[in-house]
């Protein structure tokens, strides 16, 4: 690490210690006062005791994917750039208990390698993510679970630095009954908790029955229907999404079904028979080519079944070329918009499904409390102190 | 009996973790720990153990309680709370502790020897013709205080009665109207058994027993012999013994509209009677009965039971109120039941209220329905 | 901790003027029956001690009501001990520092029921079997069937992370809800934003979900519902042994089915399962008989009192090493016809696979209509001078048998112990132990427990598993939660601050502070 940079961090002493020990991040640091590479737990905690000791700000990386939008280049300036991705590799991988473990700076793609490789799905993990596992998990809160059809937490164990430099590993543990779920700090935050070092990843065996099925239906409500249903029925899909265009094309859906044969064979037949009676038209193979969709729709929300009519009817502003529904639950699915400027058609969304602003105050007193316990464990706000406020931009927008 | 006969139950209560609760109207409606079949029986153990120092409060518990049995149905013990709770204001009775509530109202019941301090007898003379009360019948209908009070099942009963050609039951006109009841659910055994001694001998040579009100029934038939004044006559309940007498017939004029029907907790859960007046109800209805999804021996009480509206009228309301809103649950416009006590305690709450009685009356000499009773 | 600022007269006072005087107790009913059932706690009151009462028990009508009962309290230094039915095992509904009880049971309303989001929203203090019945009404059920529906509440189940017998196809309680309305320790009334459908960003919602009112008072829920299933099955299976059940199990989740219940019962607990569903109150035959069949050569033991045998638990347990039974494996499912079809055929594929043989629907279908009846095998025990316990722990499946047998080597001669696996998950279950034993006397018997359970604890830390699977932590497994956390025990510490900063809600609950 060259002197210079720790030069950038006046009066640094612990700091000025430590750093020139650790190597320089891998490629670009530029921006932040000092860019360095951490491979293990420990030189994490020490990075991070002599930062805290010197006042000094500290962000973690990934591949840095979204962190680029995360942090405004002038405030890089007094910041230190942690690297995680020397910390990377496959642990192990438990075909028993369906966990991969790994080292959070671990390439997705790697991760994923890993499990395809045993013939097995990292659960959650869509094929176009990119970055880190560790980036992965700090901005992403819980996973859907095609089997209850209901979103599960997208690891079950943890190893961590905490703000203060202790090192925590979780217990791993498919579920418990140990107070509140200490996971929610650590995924969806932006790593605003601390470091994660390692994570316990689940891993799902791809059902001995795979099919496909691609519809295309006239009525765009109806699309919602048969997403819902599938969620509801014999064997919730492993994927599910619809297209709708507005201009009167229709809907197309597409869902796949995975599980034992007489399992995906009756959702098949429950779907059919429903679209049956709706006088829907299944696509012949060749005719159902997947939808080419961009990948980073900005999503405009999940909403409920209930409501999705009302936007499917009244929300097709001229801006608006087609609605993407997806990830289909009990409850609702996620709906994603298409055409026009997206980013603002997303915000506009957003307000006609939230027009008194009621959801908007439940989530920014969430951010207060958030706030609070950020406060206790992390009192001059030294680790990623980008994460919280961009978060809740997101979220309040 | 004595608590110390319950000891196995208090026992099994003490440590089970309040398996019942959810079906006790008292812990409904009251939300109270103290009041779940668990701790009243806790409760009812410390004081057959004369445990100090318990405040009269604390042991006023025991008097939150139905005897509607609805927590034997919950219980794989099969406990008997009401038994043994019944035993402990026994015991408070007593020793001179018991609720203050209990001596106000005894005072009360001793004015006109019923719960409602009322001349019942007065009543009777106006509903039944003399000819009606012989002094000496071999058959009676015992009418009891809640039916007297209400007026319109008895009337309903004669109706039953002559449309049947039924000549040979007389409706009862002893000095005492009531069983007495109360006076056993206060926990005054003396009390209980000196009347009780008193309407044994009013009854006489009857052979007999005709009830409208299954706590009569019960009471007549069972604590009666508890107490040492066994009745020679038999008691029946008149819903049931009209069953047969109703085969081979048929309503003069069918009943239209949805009938749900509440089963009183002396005819269901004690004497296992859910079947007889269905089949009446069922002769006299143009529909189906829209069955409640607590019903039989899971129906609640109508707050009525254990002496309750006697002395905390505000709890026994609320199991009312409850009561009713299941009823009402099902969509039916009209409830139907086979106990003036619960007849009562539902119309209060504000059901349309009829007794199986009045039905077939209405539906047996096509009439027209029986005068309604009028509610406070 | 502060001293209260107000008297308990004054507090009443002001709790009055609020929800009314018939909704504020002194009363000595009111307090002394306001605990959980917490089995060491049962055995200091059969030893006759009440200790932990609360000097008010509250009673509010509405959230309104509920934010102004805890405001005033806390704000005069008063502790708050948020109550449900009571049926928590591990003295989280304890006041052992007396204060307020806060009894949620008037909250008991169903607000919403969404027929087409399948969304329930009910307040807290809603009593579990009668909500499931209304559901059922209504064409719907939540699928939350703990051993304790009868007597527990929605908020006890969110507060302590309950699951119930069909989770595997249903989810545990934490999985089944969208949003929650609470109050934090200073009464202000809060709500979590409804989980989006789909969406995967940040939510308060799981650090509220398993606070045992150590957080917050929570008021209402939003809850995942389902339509209730047209048709349900029934399948049994012996295994040879342990192993063998264990693999079954496992392939049936890997291979993506939802059975409603999955439940493997070791040697001892499958004489249990299998015997008459009536719990009679007498000195718990039940066990006698089993030990009779199970076991010629107990010989003269066999009639020994219930308490005399528990009192030798390393020969109970040896005992039951030697049981000819094998494992018996109970699987209930349901769904939709064909559903319910497919899925019991491909379940009856995996457990035979796995070695099981077929025992038909006659287990199974005992098993469900007798399903609350273990709930009503601890009083025969503890009036038989015995006591018994349960603890409900969870691992990966690669450490599940690991995890049995060293629990049980730990606890060989402290008490009698058996098992069974009821809550499973694609990566690993749940083991359920029943613990029993007897001693001297009441005293002895606290010692008994207390030694009991601190070995068991020790065991399953040693095993890396989770503490507690779905009963929670309250007083009993807070130490043990603290060494399980280790230095995670700082963000526990971070979230207690940060909603309770006076350290007035339900002290000495879940957070371990070093206090018994
Ligand atoms: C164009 C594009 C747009 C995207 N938009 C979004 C979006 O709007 N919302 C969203 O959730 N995802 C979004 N993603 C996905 C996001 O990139 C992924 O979540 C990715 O997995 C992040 O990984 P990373 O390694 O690149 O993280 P980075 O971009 O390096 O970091 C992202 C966040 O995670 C933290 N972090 C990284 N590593 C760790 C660690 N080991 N421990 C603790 N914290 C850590 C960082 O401090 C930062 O707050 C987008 C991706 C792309 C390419
Ligand atoms: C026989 C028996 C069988 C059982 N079987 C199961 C089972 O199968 N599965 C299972 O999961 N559990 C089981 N339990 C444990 C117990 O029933 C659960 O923990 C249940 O969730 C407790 O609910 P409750 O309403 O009785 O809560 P309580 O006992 O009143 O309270 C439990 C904890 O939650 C807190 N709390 C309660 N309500 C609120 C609220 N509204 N807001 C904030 N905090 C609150 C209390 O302060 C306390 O810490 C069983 C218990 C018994 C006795
Ligand atoms: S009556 Fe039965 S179920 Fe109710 S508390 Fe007593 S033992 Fe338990
Ligand atoms: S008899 Fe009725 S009121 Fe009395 S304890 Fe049992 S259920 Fe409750």
């Amino acid at each position: 690490m060259a002197a210079d940079e720790t030069n950038r961090l006046p009066g640094s002493r612990e700091l000025r210690r430590v750093l020139p020990a650790l190597p320089a991040a891998a490629g670009d640091g530029a921006g932040f006062a000092a860019a360095v590479g951490c491979a293990t737990a420990e030189e994490i905690s020490e990075l991070l005791r002599a930062a805290r000791a010197d006042g000094v700000a500290l962000v973690s990386a990934g591949a840095r994917s979204l962190l680029g939008r995360m942090v405004p280049a002038e405030a890089g300036a007094r910041r230190i750039l942690l690297d995680t991705t020397a910390c990377r590799g496959v642990l192990a991988l438990d075909a028993e208990a369906l966990l991969l473990r790994v080292r959070a700076g671990t390439p997705l793609p790697q991760a994923r390698a890993a499990a395809e490789e045993a013939g097995l799905r990292l659960v959650g993990v869509e094929p176009s993510d990119p970055g880190t596992v560790g980036g992965w998990l700090a901005t992403t809160a819980r996973i859907h679970d095609p089997v209850l059809a209901l979103p599960v937490s997208p690891a079950l164990g943890i190893s961590s630095v905490l703000p203060d430099g202790t090192a925590w590993r979780s217990i791993t543990s498919p579920r418990s009954a140990c107070g509140p779920d200490l996971g929610a700090l650590f995924f969806g935050t932006g790593g605003a908790f601390g470091v994660l070092t390692e994570a316990a990843l689940r891993l799902a065996p791809g059902g001995s029955e795979r099919k496909r099925i691609s519809v295309q239906l006239n009525q765009p409500v109806q699309a919602a229907e048969v997403l819902r249903r599938a969620a509801l029925g014999p064997l919730p899909p492993a994927e599910g999404s619809a297209l709708i265009w507005v201009d009167g094309r229709g809907a197309r859906v597409e869902l796949g079904f995975e599980g034992t044969a007489g399992l995906v064979e009756e959702a098949v037949r429950e779907l059919r028979e429903h679209l049956k009676s709706i006088t829907a038209r299944e696509l012949r193979s060749g005719e159902d080519a997947p939808l080419a969709v961009a990948k980073d729709l900005p999503v405009a929300g999940g909403v409920r079944w209930s409501r999705l009519e009302r936007v499917i009817t009244e929300f097709n502003l001229p801006l608006v070329d087609a609605l993407m529904l997806d990830r289909p639950e009990v409850s609702g699915c996620r709906l994603r918009v298409l055409g026009g400027e997206p980013a603002s058609l997303a915000a506009r969304l957003r307000r006609f499904l939230d027009p008194d602003g009621e959801r908007g105050r439940a989530r920014a007193a969430e951010f207060e409390r958030l706030r609070r316990v950020k406060r206790e464990l992390d009192p001059g706000s030294l680790l990623n102190p980008q994460a919280l406020p961009w978060l809740e931009r997101e979220v309040l927008a | 009996m004595s608590l110390l006969s319950h000891k196995r139950d208090l026992a099994m209560c003490a440590f089970c973790p309040k398996m019942c609760r959810f079906a006790c109207p008292m812990a409904e409606v009251e939300h109270r720990e103290a009041v779940t079949p668990w701790w009243k029986m806790i409760q009812a153990e410390r004081i057959g153990a004369r445990r100090a120092p318990d405040s009269p409060e604390a042991a006023a518990v025991v008097y939150h309680c139905l005897s509607c049995l609805h927590c034997r149905t919950h219980c794989r013990h099969a406990v008997d709370v009401p038994g043994a709770l019944l035993e402990a204001r026994a015991a408070l009775f007593s020793r001179n502790l018991e609720d203050p509530l209990v001596c106000g109202f005894l005072a009360r019941f001793r004015k006109q020897g019923n719960p409602f301090a009322e001349d019942l007898g007065a009543r009777l003379e106006r509903i039944v013709p003399a000819e009606l009360r012989p002094a000496e019948a071999r058959a009676v209908l015992f009418a009891g205080c809640q039916a007297l009070r209400a007026e319109s099942v008895v009337s309903a009963a004669r109706r039953v009665f002559s449309a049947l050609s039924i000549d040979f039951v007389g409706v009862f006109a002893g000095d005492d109207l009531c069983c007495g009841a109360p006076l056993w659910q206060m926990g005054d055994r003396k009390g209980f058994e000196a009347h009780a001694e008193r309407l044994r001998r009013q009854l006489g040579a009857c052979r007999l027993v005709l009830c409208l009100c299954p706590t009569c029934e019960e009471t007549l038939r069972t604590l009666y012999a508890e107490v040492g004044q066994p009745l020679s006559a038999r008691v029946e309940n008149l819903a049931e013994w009209l069953g047969p007498r109703l085969e081979q017939r048929t309503p003069v004029q069918k009943i239209p509209g949805r009938f749900t029907y509440h089963d009183p907790c002396f005819a269901g859960r004690y004497r296992e009677r859910y079947q007889a007046p269905r089949r009446i109800l069922s002769f006299c209805l143009t529909e189906p009965l829209q069955e409640a999804a607590w019903a039989r021996d899971d129906a609640a009480c109508c707050g009525g039971g254990g002496g309750v509206p006697w002395i905390l009228p505000g709890p026994a309301a609320a199991a009312a109120r409850r009561r009713l809103k299941q009823l009402q649950a099902t969509g039916a416009e009209r409830i139907a039941t086979a106990c003036p006590g619960c007849q009562r305690m539902l119309g209060e709450a504000g059901g349309q209220v009829r007794d199986v009685i009045e039905v077939l009356a209405e539906a047996l000499d096509g009439a027209g329905p029986v005068p309604g009773e009028e509610h406070p | 901790m502060l001293e209260p600022r107000l008297d308990t007269e004054e507090l009443r006072r002001r709790l009055s003027a609020v929800v009314g005087p018939e909704f504020v107790s002194a009363s000595d009913a009111d307090r002394y029956a306001a605990r959980d059932m917490w089995p060491r706690a049962l055995l200091r009151r059969r030893a006759g001690r009440f200790e932990g009462l609360p000097d008010l028990v509250a009673w509010p009508a509405d959230g309104a009501q509920a934010a102004a009962v805890v405001r005033i309290a806390t704000q005069a230094g008063w502790p708050v001990v948020p109550f449900g039915a009571g049926s928590g095992v591990c003295g989280g509904a304890l006041p052992e520092r007396g204060g307020l009880v806060l009894d949620l049971k008037r909250l008991d309303r169903i607000l919403e029921l969404d027929s087409r989001d399948h969304l329930l929203q009910v307040e807290c203090g809603a009593v579990g079997e009668n909500l499931e019945r209304e559901l059922n009404r209504r064409g719907y059920t939540l699928g939350h069937f703990p051993s304790s529906i009868y007597c527990s509440t929605v908020g006890g189940w969110i507060a302590a992370r309950s699951a119930g017998q069909c989770s595997s196809r249903y989810g545990k309680i934490e999985d089944m809800v969208r949003a929650v309305e609470y109050l934090d320790a200073a009464g202000e009334r809060r709500s979590t934003a409804p989980l989006e459908p789909g969406l995967d960003g940040f939510s308060l919602l799981p650090l509220l979900v398993g606070s045992e009112g150590a957080l917050c008072v929570l008021l209402s829920a939003s809850l995942v519902v389902r339509p209730l299933p047209p048709a349900r099955a029934f399948a049994a299976f012996r295994f040879a042994d342990l192993a063998a059940g264990v693999t079954a199990m496992r392939s049936c989740l890997r291979a993506g089915l939802r059975p409603a219940v999955l439940r493997l019962y070791d040697e001892f607990d499958t004489l249990i399962a299998k015997t008459g569903p009536e719990a009679d109150g007498e000195a718990s035959s039940w066990l006698r008989d089993l030990l009779g069949r199970a076991a010629k050569p107990l010989g003269r033991l066999g009639e020994a009192s219930l308490s005399v045998l528990l009192g030798r638990p390393a020969l109970l347990n040896r005992m039951t090493t030697l049981l000819p039974g094998g494992c018996l494996l109970v699987a209930v499912c349901e769904g939709s016809q064909g559903e319910t079809r497919e899925t019991a055929r491909a379940l009856n594929a995996a457990c035979v696979t796995a070695g099981g043989e077929e025992l038909g629907e006659g287990p199974a279908r005992h098993w469900w209509k007798n399903r609350y009846a273990v709930s009503y095998k601890q009083s025969p025990l503890f009036a038989a001078g015995a006591f018994v316990d349960t603890m409900e722990v969870a691992t990966t499946w690669e450490r599940v048998l690991p995890l049995y047998r060293a629990v049980r080597e730990r606890l060989w001669r402290r008490c009698f112990v058996m098992a069974h696996f009821s809550h499973a998950y694609r990566e690993g279950c749940s083991i359920y132990f029943t613990l029993a034993a007897a001693a001297g006397s009441d005293e002895r018997a606290i010692e008994a427990y207390d030694r009991m359970w601190r070995e068991a604890q020790e065991a399953v830390l040693a095993a890396s598993a989770t503490v507690s699977h779905h009963h929670g932590i309250g007083r009993l497994k807070a130490p043990f939660l603290a060494r399980q956390l280790g230095t995670g025990g700082a963000l526990h510490r971070a979230l207690k601050r940060a909603f309770d900063p006076d350290g007035r809600m339900n002290p000495g609950t879940l957070f371990a502070d070093g206090a018994r």
